[in-house]
């Protein structure tokens, strides 16, 4: 069937539309995929040069920034600061940053050119590498990634969630001094709790078009075992997880849907105030038996009292 | 933050416009995003879309609905990437039935694949669109354009579903006739 009739459907004025409009009424699934007969689960994350990270980028996503935190390696040293990198004639992927608390990563990834090719890429508007995460449920690598990927069709491959920058101009702005260019990656792991994963960057437009990849041969290796302390929260049913990066919470089934209102996640600090963390939220999902929320700003555990999860409170175990 | 208090952050370019478009119509975009991609993940980056569409049009687009202007710029997004996503392989899920229905509202394949600017269609279609009832019109909408089931549909306007039915079914009759006379299709 032609699908032209949707294109036709959409030039309704919007006096009508607005008559018609709908209410907010979905929940987000949590969703696992897995294939390769069950051996491997290639989990897909967002990579997040997005209009979420925009939210933050000057908190969280710049590698400068993230040192200007105040976080040093000697303080965390569940943080890995440029010493992971990978890298082919045409580009060099560098991991600055990794943030686990074994239920999500949090990634700050730089990308610098090293020949006219990849410059190009980086110079290309609204195009920022897909990051594509492998993870091995024996929770160490049991496939050559080559193997894995080619196991990959088209339609895997688009699983890949790539984010954009927002335009030209906030791109520019996710430049760092050195030239190189920032951005995140970010990823939910359940109770799957892998110890490492593997990061290949895909070149979205050469996906699409079967043209080389400016990216071919580059994969990198790291150590996501948890490294973040996770302070437990309980509402006497339910368990909720809060760490420097996010908020993991464990219903049971049919649990509540992910809180999509502005009071879906609030913190309450040790002098009684509130903060509201969708005011810094980079992704959330839920609506199986997790749900979990991945800030772009550190959160400051040690001085959270409480947290209102969609309404209900939370308190410190 | 209001809609004009938003579009004033577009028009100076301050990137605090999409943060805050976000935190406020977020959740109504990812709910007409999910009724067409159905995967989270997908929907997100519609959104993500649809915001960017709103920064490169904001200015000189200035939307008297700040909901309505997302939803269309979100239906778009996310009718991109499905047909990304179903390249070839047209007839496939809940859009592939949608379509089926919708063939009652056409003349033919043929006639669809010779159209080559959807936009000539635009007054007739509205006009179509002004001639029916109110609560017809909702009905339709609501199914092809927000892409709701007929169950939710029926649900939000407590009516039953086989009066929805019917209603989608006469719609579409009644606009496969109006293209025909007009030689629309």
């Amino acid at each position: 069937m032609n699908d032209k009739m949707l294109d036709i459907i959409g030039l309704a004025d919007e006096k009508y539309l607005q008559e018609a409009e709908i209410k907010n009424t979905k929940t987000i699934k949590h969703r696992r995929r897995r294939f390769s007969a069950g051996m491997a689960a290639a989990v897909i994350a967002m990579s997040t040069v997005t209009v979420g990270a925009a939210v933050a980028y000057n908190t969280f996503v710049h590698k400068e920034s993230v040192k200007n935190l105040g976080i040093t390696e000697e303080s965390n040293p569940e943080l890995i600061i440029g010493t992971k990198s990978t890298e082919n004639k045409h580009l060099r992927l560098t991991a600055d940053t990794v943030l686990s608390d074994g239920y999500m990563v949090h990634i700050v990834f730089s990308l610098e050119a090293l020949d006219d090719e990849g410059r190009a890429y980086m110079e290309r508007e609204n195009e920022v590498p897909m990051p594509t995460m492998f993870y091995s449920e024996s929770k160490d690598l049991i496939y050559n990634i080559k193997t894995l990927r080619d196991d990959m069709n088209t339609k895997q491959l688009q699983m890949a969630n790539y984010k954009r920058a927002i335009s030209s101009q906030t791109r520019k702005a996710q430049f760092n001094e050195d030239g190189s260019f920032s951005f995140t990656f970010s990823h939910f792991f359940g109770n799957d709790n892998p110890e490492k994963i593997y990061v290949v960057p895909e070149d979205y437009r050469a996906s699409r078009t079967n043209e080389a990849s400016v990216f071919d041969g580059m994969s990198l290796m790291l150590d996501v075992s948890k490294g973040l302390d996770v302070k437990e929260f309980s509402n006497g049913a339910n368990k909720l997880y809060l760490s420097k990066i996010g908020i993991t919470v464990i219903r049971g089934k049919g649990g509540e849907p992910l809180p999509l209102g502005n009071n879906g996640y609030n913190l309450i600090l040790k002098d009684g105030s509130k903060e509201n963390l969708l005011d810094n939220y980079g992704f959330a999902q839920g609506g199986g038996d997790h749900s979990f929320l991945i800030s772009r700003k550190i959160i400051d555990i040690d001085n959270v009292e409480s947290v209102f999860y969609n309404g209900i409170e939370y308190k410190a175990e | 933050m209001t809609d004009s208090e938003l579009i004033r952050l577009f028009g100076a370019r301050d990137e605090r416009a999409i943060s805050e478009t976000k935190l406020r119509y977020g959740a109504y975009c990812f709910t007409v995003a999910m009724n067409i991609l159905r995967n989270s993940e997908d929907a997100e980056e519609c959104i993500n879309d649809a915001l960017l569409a709103a920064w490169e049009r904001i200015p000189p687009d200035a939307p008297e609905n700040m909901q309505t202007y997302l939803g269309k710029l979100t239906r778009n997004a996310a009718l991109s990437i499905w047909r990304r996503q179903h390249a070839g392989k047209r007839g496939a899920g809940h859009i592939g039935l949608m379509l089926e229905e919708l063939s009652d509202a056409a003349a033919s394949e043929d006639a669809l694949d010779r159209i080559e600017d959807v936009m000539t269609f635009k007054e007739t279609f509205n006009r179509f669109l002004g001639s029916l009832k109110k609560e017809q019109r909702i009905i339709f909408l609501r199914r092809y354009f927000y892409m709701q089931d007929v169950e939710e549909i029926a649900s939000a306007l407590g009516l039953s579903e086989s009066k929805v039915k019917v209603v989608l079914h006469r719609t579409r009759k009644k606009l496969r006739k109006i293209l025909e006379s007009e030689g629309s299709l």
